[in-house]
């Protein structure tokens, strides 16, 4: 009797277990359905990108990178797909490649490329260093800021080295700010020395500033950091000395 | 000839110059939603009934906000994500025609004492912020990155990495300074129920009460209570000031379909969002990447013109 009882509860998980399968895939395909269809208004498709970036299901990559190859596809949608790939993060060698090629693209617009640099930084694409490269000298300053920003959150050797090289030929005070705060989130310490220089030397309180504070955030500071951080506390910015101030060292 | 040669030249300096603009970069821009209706601006704190309504939020008639930057160009947080755009499409020519107003633009109260460096320093953070996720759940509101934004979280998100706290920190359940409404949700998806809307004042999250709030895992829970933060109470911050827009913030072509600050979904995977508190996050974040701990207690001492504003 019992063994009876005890099939039929082995049956009836069985059973939910499945239906719960079912139930999950048909949810699944309901999203795909929503992601690839045009018809949809936007906030729909948005939610069903961002539900199967964080789905387990094979079929939600193939969906993601469908959307993201797209050319004709509307160029926030694709930003979501690009997003939404990073998030998933494997497999990582496809990814990095798609998100590369959409870079390529020329017709890609603005915040897709800005997205797309975004998410190389944020899966911390060292594969993807060469195209980061090569971005960080682009052009349009946007874009070198945020390929910037990508390089900071990469962290590797070269990435750093990189940086600091374009830190002392960039003319945009913007781009040059953003250089400094991606190496001083590195806590490198030749990093270090290149926010010492940037303290001292950068024409513009913007780039000085960002120096400052990154400085702060070292654990512990070199002799010629404490200097520079001494010697800015007499910087003609109000807002450096404030800063500097409130920095131990 | 000496007079004329200085005009000639003061001609030419004013037509090299072009068009210049006195909203200053960090200038935040309001927006209604159709029909000139903003969340907390009426007494009546309605929500939207049906879950077709539910689920694409514009019904609930938030309203929007934007980072002026600089160039009569903005980044905002929209549904696809936080952009950079051009200031005419704040308001896009649809909108206009469906009824959406502008509200106006309001900086610090002590802007004119921020430095240049500080004003920029707004910007750089807000650039920082482009290509991050949209929260379309308001589980975090304020970022960043994955956990996404919605559009008056980035302001909010931005102005306090440089120390300036617009709409201090905290929830209003009903008591306190705000309004409070009694909402009968008539339709069959809301199962007849009521609830109880508020919207803060003075703080930065408003309780709502829906009954499919809970279903489709919306706003950030407090107390076993949920909670959205409003353009509108950020607008209302005396720790800003209006000041005068002369740059185009409507007329704009962007897609009608994706011009949203406030909507909202469904979640099919329940765990994208584990609730996390905002305040946290950021601190977190702060302290693990940008300040020594004797400043972390001020995280920017330097730009914080007003430190009276970071009320508890």
């Amino acid at each position: 009797m019992s063994v009876k009882h005890g099939g039929s509860a082995l049956l009836c998980c069985i059973l939910m277990v499945l239906s719960f399968g079912v139930a999950a895939g048909a949810a699944v395909s309901e999203d795909i359905a929503t992601a690839l269809d045009c018809r949809h208004a936007v906030v729909d498709r948005v939610r069903a990108i961002q539900t199967l970036a964080r789905s387990d299901d094979e079929r939600a990559l193939e969906t993601l990178a469908t959307i993201l190859s797209d050319g004709s596809e509307d160029g926030r949608i694709r930003a979501t797909a690009a997003r939404g790939l990073a998030f998933k993060r494997e497999p990582r060698a496809e990814i990095i490649t798609l998100l590369e090629d959409i870079y390529q693209e020329p017709s890609a617009d603005d915040n897709l490329l800005y997205t797309v640099l975004f998410s190389l930084g944020r899966m911390q694409a060292t594969e993807a260093f060469a195209l980061l490269a090569g971005a960080v000298s682009n052009g349009r300053s946007m874009i070198r800021f945020k390929a910037a920003q990508a390089l900071g959150m990469l962290g590797s050797d070269d990435a750093i080295s990189l940086l600091i090289t374009r830190l002392d030929g960039e003319t945009d005070k913007m781009v040059r700010a953003e250089i400094v705060q991606a190496l001083g989130e590195t806590r490198n310490s030749k990093a270090e020395a290149a926010l010492v220089r940037a303290l001292r030397n950068d024409s513009e309180p913007l780039v000085r500033m960002n120096a400052a504070l990154m400085l702060g955030g070292y654990e512990s500071l070199s002799a010629a950091a404490v200097s520079a951080l001494d010697r800015a506390e007499y910087d003609e910015s109000p807002a450096i000395r404030r800063i500097v101030k409130g920095i131990e060292r | 000839m000496r007079k004329i040669t200085m005009m000639a030249v003061s001609l030419i300096i004013f037509l090299c110059a072009g068009q210049s603009f006195a909203l200053e970069r960090g200038a935040i821009l309001y927006h209604t939603s159709e029909d000139g209706k903003m969340y907390g601006e009426t007494d009546i704190l309605e929500l939207p009934c049906s879950i077709t309504d539910a689920l694409i939020l514009r019904e609930i008639k938030s309203g929007h906000a934007a980072l002026y930057i600089g160039n009569e160009r903005i980044i905002h947080a929209v549904g696809t994500g936080v952009e950079e755009a051009d200031s005419e499409s704040f308001i896009t020519q649809g909108e206009l025609d469906r009824g959406f107003e502008y509200v106006g633009a309001k900086v610090p109260v002590d802007y004119d004492t921020w430095t240049e460096a500080e004003k920029d320093q707004l910007i750089l953070i807000a650039r920082q912020q482009v290509g991050a996720d949209y929260d379309l759940q308001f589980r975090h509101q304020k970022g960043p990155y994955d956990d996404g934004f919605t559009c008056v979280g980035l302001v909010e998100y931005v102005y306090e990495r440089v120390g300036y706290d617009i709409t201090p920190g905290g929830y209003y359940p009903g008591t306190g300074t705000g309004k409070i409404y009694d909402q009968d949700y008539d339709c069959i998806d809301a199962g007849f129920q009521s609830g109880t809307n508020t919207f803060a004042e003075e703080v930065e999250f408003s309780r709502i009460e829906h009954p499919l709030a809970s279903g489709l895992n919306i706003g950030m829970i407090h107390d076993d209570a949920r909670y959205i933060f409003f353009p509108y109470t950020q607008y209302l911050q005396d720790t800003t000031v209006a000041v005068e827009t002369d740059v185009a913030v409507s007329g704009g072509s962007r897609s009608e379909d994706d011009s949203w600050c406030f909507i909202a979904t469904a979640a099919s995977g329940s765990a994208m969002h584990p609730h996390v508190s905002v305040f946290r996050d950021f601190r977190d974040w702060y302290f693990r990447t940008s300040v020594p701990a004797a400043a972390a207690r001020h995280p920017w001492p330097a730009l914080s013109p007003g430190t009276g504003f970071s009320r508890p």
